[in-house]
């Protein structure tokens, strides 16, 4: 593409709008191409932006509004405490899965104990792969504020951001990069890179320290004793808590993958954690297509119920994990 | 209209809210318009829903509207609609129909390649693009404040641009050529 068309361009997407359309009439069939594709990219990532800010579900309700009667989302939201909505369960947390997998294991009568053993072993090992996901975290429910206690005002919850909309990026055990969206979570980011845990969020600088469990409380699950890393640890306040199905093949994924059901009913209110959980997973490969965090419990100040949904399997640079790559502003350092 | 007629055409809004939102965005250059025309589309969609043939997918029959309007505002001249030739136009209506075929029960699911490829971007590339796009900055509010001439700064956003698209093309999500000028 030729630097006056590059220019017009730049002039369009990031400095003075103007009409150009004239200038542009006879682009030769590649800088066509590119201009289009460029503009689309633009359009892709304006797009992407939006849906972080969460303006998508506004512009929605201002269309239901125009033309009479409001959305049903909105008016869901407006009725407290909310059903669940169109449950959409597409992933889960790689390490939760593999430890509720393990707890299967153990748990389970004989017959599907024998046949979940493959994919089982397979989900272990997966899980202590150091490979990347990238995982969307997405609220299904909240408790209205008549149902929280006392210790958990909706103020402190403000506070501390929801993960609503956030996106999780894991590597094995002990690497993870949660980004909050700026809408619900105040645009907090916080991770670790295995050597030491981090966290920081607008207008406020990089808190960083030696305890690779710092900034973990700020994972979906984690301060339910449902951790997303470090599995090994909990797994032994796990396997006894939940009542476990399992329903080999029950489902088809949207790339025609066979995937099981697990699903766990908590035994005792006596144990930590959500009081159910999904799981839908691809035995072959190990690969955990959904998982849902249903009832979690209300004193924690979380929401109700969290999906969490694969997203990404991409790799990611090592330096992904190291809050340097992600604080473009050269924010303070404070060491906690 | 009754209930059910308005429930069917919210969920028509929800499945294809995303998608238009990227259309819009490649057709112009202002959030404000966005957020305007996106309106005024959905509402002319919503008077003119009688007309949309339910056995066809909705999204080009939306985009389709969406074209109209983009044109009308700028021959009103209200807004300042960005390269809209008509050949132009129809090259980006051929990219959104490519990515329509992909994979996917969702827009994010069709699309998900976008994070991937953002992901996939050099440290630099990576920083500038989100502070763009997911901060919401604009490119002189960047050069700003990472103390860069708006002129670099703007060259920056576009390389990082540039090598999303052939991200994406290597992925299959845009088409390396389009076939309007034909």
């Amino acid at each position: 593409m030729n630097e006056p068309i590059e220019e017009i361009l730049r002039d369009a997407v990031d400095g003075v709008p103007r009409d150009s359309s004239e200038r542009i009439e006879s682009l030769e069939p590649a800088a066509l191409s590119q201009v289009a594709s460029e503009l689309v990219v633009h359009g892709l990532l304006c797009e992407l932006g939006d849906r972080d800010r969460n303006q998508s579900e506004q512009r929605i309700d201002r269309v239901m509004d125009a033309i009479g009667g409001g959305s049903t989302q909105k008016r869901r939201r407006h009725a407290s405490a909310g059903k669940r909505s169109l449950v959409k369960i597409t992933s889960s947390l790689l390490a939760v899965a593999a430890a509720l997998a393990v707890i299967a294991f153990l748990a389970m009568p004989k017959g599907d104990l024998l046949a979940a053993v493959a994919s089982v072993e397979t989900m272990i090992s997966a899980s202590l792969e150091e490979a990347d996901r990238t995982y969307r975290v997405h609220v299904v429910d909240k408790y209205a504020p008549a149902e929280l206690t006392s210790d958990t005002p909706v103020e402190v919850q403000r506070k501390n951001g929801s993960v609503n909309d956030a996106t999780l990026i894991v590597r094995g055990l002990d690497k993870f990069v949660l980004i909050h969206s700026p809408v619900w979570g105040a645009g907090r980011v916080s991770g670790c890179d295995g050597k030491q845990s981090w966290s920081f969020r607008s207008g406020s600088p990089v808190h960083v320290s030696a305890d690779l469990s710092q900034f973990r409380n700020s994972l979906p699950g984690n301060q339910n004793d449902l951790p997303m890393l470090n599995i090994q640890k909990h797994l032994d306040q796990l396997k006894a808590g939940y009542r476990l199905t399992l329903l080999p093949g029950s489902k088809t994924g949207r790339n025609g993958e066979t995937l099981s059901q697990l699903t766990g009913v908590k035994k005792s209110n006596e144990i930590r954690g959500p009081q159910e959980i999904e799981i839908w997973f691809d035995g072959s490969l190990g690969s955990i297509h959904w998982m849902l965090l249903d009832k979690l419990p209300r004193e924690s100040g979380e929401p109700k119920s969290i999906l969490l949904e694969l997203v990404g399997q991409s790799a990611v640079a090592d330096e992904f994990y190291a809050f340097q790559f992600h604080d473009a502003l050269n924010r303070d350092v404070v060491s906690d | 209209m009754n209930k059910r007629e308005r429930t069917v055409f919210e969920i028509h809004v929800r499945e294809n809210a995303s998608m238009l939102t990227a259309y819009l965005g490649s057709l112009l250059v202002d959030k404000n318009s966005v957020d305007d025309l996106f309106q005024e589309v959905m509402i002319e969609a919503w008077r003119r829903h009688d007309d949309c043939d339910l056995s066809k997918p909705f999204g080009p029959w939306l985009r389709g509207i969406a074209s109209r309007v983009v044109m009308a505002e700028h021959r009103r001249g209200n807004k300042v609609p960005q390269l809209l030739s008509d050949e132009v136009r129809l090259a980006i209506s051929e990219q959104f129909e490519n990515i329509d075929s992909k994979a996917g029960d969702t827009w994010e699911q069709r699309a998900a390649a976008v994070r991937e490829c953002i992901d996939a971007l050099s440290v630099d590339g990576k920083k500038i693009v989100l502070q763009r796009y997911l901060d919401g900055q604009s490119a002189r509010e960047i050069a700003t404040r990472r103390e860069l001439q708006i002129g670099v700064c703007k060259k920056r956003l576009q390389r990082a641009r540039g090598q999303l698209v052939q991200c994406l093309q290597s992925r299959g999500l845009l088409l390396s050529e389009v076939l309007s000028h034909e």
